[in-house]
């Protein structure tokens, strides 16, 4: 299973240290998820990834080896921003952007066309790229990006711009693209993409992973435990309970530290409550990467 | 297709289409053409309306030639002045193309001898004068012989100029013709009317060796104007092409597919790919330019690329060729690093002044000492060479291994102006907003 090694990479700009002994590893056939605030060094770890940067020290392994010229070739990278020659037909572009990646213009041609047609936008390859909205733009690029049929994909913002139809393609899409084997890379600030997307996360602040693993794990070990209950007992005063806010007819209850889920209900049960709702609420990753950065700035 | 080549040909596509390049292209020979057309059209139709420059001419001194009795009615008569040598020898020159006869027709009209109209007096003249017979006449004074003085009366509306200019030559020529009437020999008359003909000259060359050849003037001076050309041509299609560049680069920049543009090609193959597209962009630019301008080059350009030998068309080649490469990579490499359009273009100015300025300023010595200190300094030094080594080219006199040891020199620059080129805009095309600092520069120098 091909596997993407990022160990030990420090860069840094003048005084300013942009990445600091970054040490994380991405698999295929999995969608790995790239987090942090603005700023992090997120930018700059997928520059040195696509070779635009050199690392001031570390590596980055595929399988083992460098990464050299070749594997850049197999990867597709989406930048932040839209990458377009905004004067020029989308159609040329993207012929241009397939014959870089070493397609003949032949096959651009009808890769180009092919994937227009998949990402709803048939006829679209005659019109100048500044005719398009910002939305199809978007799936432009995600076109260019896709069109060499990339081994890796390194994606910055995929989502932005896009109505919720499209973004559902591209959902979807990624799904596909990690079942086929491929290694996903995806930076993005749009915490619930990566809720319902990633399987792994790596998170970055001020240039240092802070959080890394199985998105699970990481609300395991981040988030407290929460249930959402509907019952006619008194919830505040028991032990177990360290708080208790209404949401509506439910209670949003956070047990004290040790308690369990199955305590609770066992408690309620054995005190003869009726129970009519009873679900474990998993802590949003939004609010987990709040806190851990609030947590890194207090620090610092 | 190599990456180099899917970059050029791109580069090339991209900036034919550009309005602005079409506008230069076809619009550029079309506003000379205009411009020099109406320079040209303007005393040409003045002399039309003139109705062949006819000027007055009264002799109160006694000195022209008494002519018979006007015609009934008639108050003038007609003298012509003799045709001007040189028109003759430029006719030959033209050729025999239609563009070579219609610029024959028309030096002919511009250079057709003036017609002077006799009139008995001043009151006479004054007459014609007042009713738009002619527009102006020279009166020879009673004084004439002694004084030498010819008073000129023109009307209010008369143009100024080559037309008065020429009418006053043709007054000299028709004078002294009638001054040396009857006292010299016919044929001794003729030689003191044209002391000089040029038709007939011959000019002698002494060679280094001693060797004495015939050389034409015209071709020595062709040698030495076309490397000169050549030269500025060079310098054109730089500023041309380093804006239509700059400004791509800019644009790519600024719209970040510079970013998926580097993760594909490596900064040198992007550099090589733009220049040669750019290049080729520029020859195809040059061959419009020269092809439209084809009323001039049966004037100037045919006759004398005629005179061009095929050695110095060739070293010129190579010189315009490795100069473009050089002073191009080094325009975009130091161009990249400005943080906007205009500061680009700016930085990437100094080289052009860098590469033109010490040979154009000292194009005078290059000439006279073309294997001086001085010029081969100039010529074996790569940044000034291109145009230095033109100006050499020209006097003939340069020998084969120094061309060689200034080739040599200049491809060792090339490789290390497309090396230096590629690290700055490695560095360069991925700043935003700012300028790379000494310490960057000098150390992405250094990794390249």
């Amino acid at each position: 299973m091909p596997t993407l090694a990022f160990s030990h990479l420090r860069k840094s700009y003048g005084a300013t240290m942009a990445l600091q002994d970054v040490d994380f590893e991405v698999r295929s056939g999995e969608v790995f998820g790239l987090v942090g605030p603005n700023g992090a060094g997120k930018t700059t770890l997928l520059r040195i990834l696509m070779g635009l940067l050199e690392p001031d020290s570390g590596t980055i392994l595929l399988d083992g080896r460098p990464v050299g010229q070749a594997d850049r070739e197999r990867t597709g990278y989406l930048p932040e921003e839209r990458g377009l020659y905004r004067k020029e037909k989308v159609d040329d572009v993207l012929i241009y952007f397939g014959m870089l990646k070493g397609l003949e213009r032949r096959v651009a041609r009808r890769r180009a066309s092919e994937w227009l047609r998949r990402l709803g936008l048939p006829g679209v390859g005659r019109r100048r790229v500044d005719t398009l909205s910002k939305g199809m733009q978007q799936m432009v690029q995600i076109a260019a990006t896709l069109l060499h049929d990339p081994a890796i994909l390194v994606l910055d913002e995929p989502f932005a711009g896009l109505d919720p139809l499209n973004t559902v393609l591209v959902k979807d899409l990624l799904r596909e693209m990690s079942r086929d084997g491929r290694l996903v890379i995806l930076s993005t600030h749009q915490m619930p993409m990566v809720e319902e997307l990633c399987d792994r996360v790596a998170m970055i602040d001020r240039g240092l992973i802070v959080l890394y693993g199985e998105l699970e794990a990481i609300r395991r070990r981040q988030g407290e435990t929460e249930v959402l209950v509907l019952t006619d007992g008194d919830l505040v005063s028991l032990p177990l309970v360290a708080r208790a806010t209404r949401e509506g007819a439910l209670t949003r209850v956070v047990l004290a530290s040790g308690a369990r889920p199955r305590d609770l209900l066992a408690l309620l049960a054995a005190r003869g409550n009726a129970v009519d709702h009873f679900e474990v609420a998993r802590t949003p990753l939004e609010e987990i990467f709040v806190r851990t950065v609030r947590t890194g700035q207090a620090r610092s | 297709m190599t990456r180099v080549g899917v970059v050029a040909s791109r580069e090339f596509r991209s900036t034919v289409r550009r309005r602005s390049y079409l506008i230069v292209t076809f619009g550029m020979p079309f506003f000379v053409a205009l411009y020099f057309g109406l320079l040209a059209l303007v005393p040409a139709y003045i002399m039309t309306r003139e109705g062949g420059a006819e000027i007055g001419l009264v002799d109160d001194a006694g000195v022209l030639p008494v002519v018979p009795t006007p015609p009934a009615g008639g108050a003038a008569t007609e003298e012509k002045s003799a045709a001007p040598g040189p028109l003759g020898m430029l006719s030959d020159r033209l050729g025999h193309g239609p563009q070579a006869k219609l610029a024959g027709a028309f030096l002919e009209k511009m250079m057709a001898p003036s017609h002077f109209r006799r009139l008995p007096d001043r009151a006479a003249a004054l007459a014609a004068l007042r009713d738009g017979t002619i527009e102006r006449f020279f009166l020879l004074p009673p004084d004439y012989m002694q004084r030498g003085g010819v008073d000129s009366y023109e009307s209010e509306g008369a143009p100024a100029g080559l037309d008065g200019t020429r009418g006053q030559e043709d007054l000299e020529r028709l004078l002294s013709g009638a001054l040396l009437a009857g006292r010299l020999p016919e044929a001794l008359r003729a030689r003191a009317g044209e002391p000089i003909d040029a038709t007939q000259q011959v000019s002698f060359l002494r060679r280094a060796d001693g060797r004495l050849e015939t050389i034409d003037p015209d071709e020595r001076t062709a040698r030495q104007l076309i490397p000169v050309a050549f030269g500025i041509v060079l310098l054109m299609a730089l500023m041309t092409s380093a804006g239509y560049l700059l400004q791509g680069l800019t644009e790519e920049k600024e719209n970040r597919v510079i970013e998926v543009i580097l993760t594909s090609v490596r900064p040198r193959q992007l550099l090589l790919g733009k220049l040669l597209g750019l290049g080729a962009a520029g020859l195809l630019q040059l061959t419009v330019w020269c092809s439209v301008a084809g009323f001039a080059g049966a004037i100037l350009a045919a006759r004398t690329l005629a005179y061009l030998q095929p050695s110095i068309f060739a070293g010129c080649l190579v010189f315009f060729v490795l100069g473009f490469l050089m002073v191009g990579s080094l325009m975009i490499g130091t161009g990249a690093l400005g943080s906007n359009s205009r500061e680009s273009q700016q930085l990437a100015m100094v080289w052009s002044l860098a590469v033109s300025l010490p040979p154009l300023v000292t194009w005078l010595v290059l000439l006279r000492e073309p294997n001086g200190v001085l010029a081969r300094a100039l010529g074996w030094f790569p940044p000034t060479a291109p145009v230095t080594m033109m100006i050499r080219l020209g006097t003939g006199r340069v020998p084969l291994w120094d061309v060689g040891v200034a080739v040599l020199a200049l491809v060792a620059g090339v490789a290390l102006a497309i090396r230096l080129a590629a690290g700055l805009l490695g560095l360069g095309l991925l700043m935003y907003g700012r300028r790379p600092t000494l310490r960057e520069i000098v150390r992405q120098l250094r990794q390249g």
